[in-house]
């Protein structure tokens, strides 16, 4: 036999090698970096077999209320109910082997089916073993929310059929008490109506309380006054003299219903939401100064979620100019129109930073979880988020906005035997003659517990139906 | 050398009698430990009748398939034990097939002489299914009598091996190198039409490497690349299910429930297998289609883990080095060819379905071979083995010891 013939024979026995050590190194990789990824999909049956092995925790309301329960059934699976999904659903989210999860149930999937570590050594490991003797049924975790049943509830039944979204918030501990957006859909049958709800024009799927991108109208008047107060040395009783029509170059702003003011001063300014003030006062301050106010109360930056997983995704309010010299631009985004885009989510911490003395709590909606035998496993420990203005400026505003609800646009939103901080807002849409209506609001004002930011899509004036939504929200969480 | 080879064997016996009593325990069944005893029983006879009348050769290339077949064999029992027992037979009646050759085969170098029949017979083979055929799981591959179904591409590899070993040697120009090419390109072509393409695959493999240490002209490699890149690129843009393959090897998980399903049900297998497995009857072999026949090697991932598969994937190394050590020790050069061919045939065969199992390459349907379910695929390979054994059988030189 020739030599060649045994060097080539040698050639393969390398060539061999490197084919399945190949293999070998691909399916490494691929357990190493690719595995994690792909068993989350849909398609993989197991995980509702490992996932049926324990009932799924339930999620509950603050006070310890059931908002989704899980049981066991006469086939051996499980049954997840949803109690009256649609008021919850852009909290909980939904939970289905056909189109995934979402929310919640997505984010603390691990915790709800108890494949979590984090155990309570003396409590849970004992009562674990207890319950292995007794051949209890596995249960997961329960994940309890800062949501108040009766607020988030109300508030859903408050929207009735309109566009919108609602948000609330303990400006002293930037708990979530509320969040509702509508349309809604309810996450019980999903699995049916999944396809219907994807095409529907009116976009259930879509959070419009925390994912909404709303011109904010005169709500955003609470930023500008802000600006005014702490970067203009002027006497507060200073007055504009309002003619009901700003002309600037080309461009007039004018008011609502083209009314005249006459001579004013900011707080009058404010309780009435006068356009001409505000405008000249945005054109005064420059463009710059807005910015750095409005950024100030997180505007243009991410804001973060005091959680270990960010159930909800916050899209943060926007201020941007095309000139910025255009005057007629700064007058525009001084009253919350032009290039200024926020949502409920974004206003109502703006407002919770008035309420709580000009400090921005980080907002969060986990409030703890707990295991199956009721042991605290975490808990969320609120936390500032950052300082938006002095305590000083919240004064002033906190007493304009006071009266704005006593006597200005906001009457609407008046609590007998409470006193209510808001203010209005009527944003125009540029799609719709009708404006979308705004409301933001605090109560108590001299001791905050609830802040809430309202929007009504295409409803007309803030102090409508906005002020009659937030009003209501308000009072379902003061229980008057 | 001969108390080494025992002590394997014995622990051969010991896993085997081991991974069949966590059979019999999650099935509450005693039968699996009947079909152990009988599996070792089989392995014991088989390597005393090698080891004592025709201990020349290399029994390692006995002691390794036999290994392997009892893993196959195992997960097989654990998929779906109708099967297994079905298995067994095939087991059987390949180590009949193997034990005649060894007996009976006196002198390899005599079947040289017939090299046009066997290119004939592998071409007659391949047509048949064509007239006969029957179409099943999408290829027209398999031929029906009475009530078994075979798989003739199976066999045609065995004849297609010895057609090249005789042949390769009278190459002495380019103008004979494609003279010889004509019936194994007819093959291939055969092979494509008739949506095999994993066989086509391998007919290829064997072919260069055959040709190449035949030859040891890289001109012919070249050339025989050529021609296969540009075969490919034209059964890319003239065959619809040779599109549909390569689509799914990009983006299996965009059809997941449809042509995708299989390689996207083996990866997840793969995926849940981690690196020790679920352990035996612990994981869900159900989910994969085709889990006893080209899903297995992601099945066995997923019950014995990523350390389980490597194992398999070394074991399949040692037994293709084996193979071609038996080819640089061999007598002549058709013998040293033959034993080539069936090597490389069993390690293309294990890379292409391994590879593609875990979308390394795209996935095509062929057997893994001794561990898949199948009849012509079994005893097909344990013919090769009897073949290689003899092959060992007749060296030069006596290299151990």
């Amino acid at each position: 036999m020739n030599k060649d013939i045994e060097k080539g024979i040698k050639r393969l026995v390398i060539f061999f090698s490197i084919c399945f050590f190949s293999i070998i190194g691909y399916l490494t990789y691929f357990n190493i970096f690719t595995a994690d990824k792909i068993v989350t999909d849909p398609t993989n049956r197991r995980l509702a077999i490992y996932d049926n092995e324990y009932i799924r925790g339930s999620i509950l309301d603050r006070n310890g209320k059931p908002i989704v329960t899980s049981k066991r059934n006469e086939k051996g699976t499980q049954d997840r109910t949803y109690t009256n999904g649609e008021a919850y659903a852009h909290v909980t989210g939904y939970s289905s082997y056909k189109y995934g999860k979402t929310g919640v149930e997505l984010k603390y999937n691990d915790i709800l089916q108890g494949r979590n570590f984090m155990y309570n050594v003396f409590g849970g490991m004992t009562k674990n073993i207890g319950d292995i003797i007794t051949k209890k049924e596995k249960r997961g975790n329960d994940v309890c929310l800062t949501i108040d049943k009766a607020t988030q509830e109300r508030a859903y039944k408050a929207m009735g059929t309109d566009k919108g979204g609602v948000a609330a918030i303990n400006p002293k501990t930037g708990e979530i008490i509320a969040m509702v957006s509508t349309p809604s859909f309810n996450p019980q049958n999903i699995n049916e109506n999944f396809d219907s709800l994807k095409n529907d024009e009116r976009k259930p799927f879509i959070n419009r309380a925390a994912q909404g991108y709303y011109p904010p109208g005169s709500v955003f008047k609470l930023v500008t006054t802000a600006s005014f107060i702490e970067n203009e040395n002027q006497s507060l009783d200073r007055t504009f003299n309002c003619n009901g029509k700003l002309k600037i170059g080309n461009y007039t702003l004018i008011d609502q219903n083209n009314k005249s003011h006459g001579k004013i001063n900011l707080k009058n300014a404010f309780k009435y939401s006068c356009n001409y003030t505000f405008g000249s006062i945005g054109m005064e301050l420059g463009y710059d100064r807005l910015k750095d106010s409005a950024e100030k109360f997180m505007f243009n930056k991410d804001i973060p979620l005091n959680q270990d997983y960010d159930t909800i995704n916050i899209k943060s309010g926007g201020i941007s100019i095309g000139d910025k010299n255009d005057k007629a631009e700064l007058a525009q985004n001084a009253i919350g129109q032009n290039k200024v885009a926020a949502n409920p989510m974004t206003m109502a911490l703006v407002t919770s930073a008035i309420a709580n003395n000009g400090v921005m709590m980080k907002p969060y909606i986990v409030k703890e979880v707990k295991n199956p035998y009721g042991f605290k496993i975490s808990e969320t420990v609120p936390q500032e988020l950052t300082e938006s203005i002095s305590r000083g400026t919240s004064d002033i505003i906190k007493d304009y906005m006071v009266e704005t609800v006593k006597s200005g646009t906001g009457t609407n939103a008046r609590i007998q035997g409470t006193t209510v901080a808001g203010k209005t807002g009527s944003a125009e849409d540029s799609s719709n003659n009708q404006s979308h209506s705004w409301f933001v609001a605090f109560a108590p004002a001299e001791d905050p517990q609830i802040a809430v930011a309202v929007i009504v899509e295409n409803a007309g004036y803030g102090g409508g139906r906005a002020a009659e939504v937030a009003r209501e929200t308000i009072k379902a969480y003061l229980n008057k | 050398m001969k108390t080494f080879e025992k002590s394997i064997i014995k622990d051969i016996c010991i896993i085997t009698m081991l991974l069949y009593s966590i059979l019999a325990l999650s099935k509450m069944d005693y039968r699996p430990l009947e079909v152990g005893g009988l599996s070792c029983i089989l392995i014991i006879s088989s390597y005393s009748i090698i080891s004592k009348f025709f201990y020349k050769g290399d029994k390692f290339l006995l002691i390794i398939p036999l290994f392997i077949t009892q893993f196959g064999l195992i997960m097989i029992y654990r998929i779906n034990s109708a099967l297994a027992f079905k298995q067994i037979v095939w087991f059987v009646l390949g180590l009949g097939i193997y034990m005649i050759i060894v007996i009976f085969l006196r002198d390899i170098s005599r079947l040289e002489k017939f090299k046009y029949l066997y290119a004939i017979i592998a071409i007659l083979l391949l047509s048949s299914t064509l007239f006969f055929g029957k179409e099943i799981k999408g290829s027209r591959n398999w031929l029906r009598i009475g009530k078994y179904s075979i798989q003739p591409s199976e066999i045609a590899k065995f004849f297609l091996i010895f057609y090249l070993a005789s042949a390769i040697q009278d190459v002495k120009d380019f103008k004979d190198a494609v003279k010889i090419s004509i019936p194994v390109f007819i093959c291939i072509g055969l092979l494509v039409v008739e949506k095999d393409l994993g066989a086509g695959l391998i007919f290829f493999g064997i072919f260069i490497t055959m040709v190449y240490i035949g030859t040891s002209d890289r001109k012919f490699i070249l050339a025989s690349l050529g021609v296969f890149i540009v075969g490919s690129i034209f059964s890319y843009f003239k065959f619809a299910h040779v599109r549909t393959r390569f689509a799914i090897w990009i983006d299996p998980w965009k059809d997941k429930y449809d042509k995708g399903n299989q390689i996207c049900q083996s990866l997840l297998a793969i995926a849940s297998g981690g690196l020790f497995g679920t352990g035996l009857g612990l994981g869900h072999p159900e989910f994969i289609p085709e889990v006893h026949n080209d899903c297995i090697f992601a099945a066995i991932c997923e019950e014995f883990g990523l350390l389980g598969g490597t194992a398999l994937i070394l074991l399949y190394l040692i037994l293709v080095y084996r193979g071609l050590r038996a080819a640089i020790n061999a007598k002549d050069n058709f013998s040293s060819l033959v034993a080539v061919g069936i090597s490389s045939m069993i390690g293309f065969q294990v890379f292409v379905i391994i590879g593609g199992v875990i979308k390394m390459i795209p996935l095509t349907g062929v057997t893994l071979p001794f561990v898949s379910y199948g009849g012509s695929s079994m005893i097909l390979n344990f013919a090769c083995l009897g073949v290689l054994q003899k092959i060992s059988e007749a060296r030069r030189t006596v290299v151990y010891e």
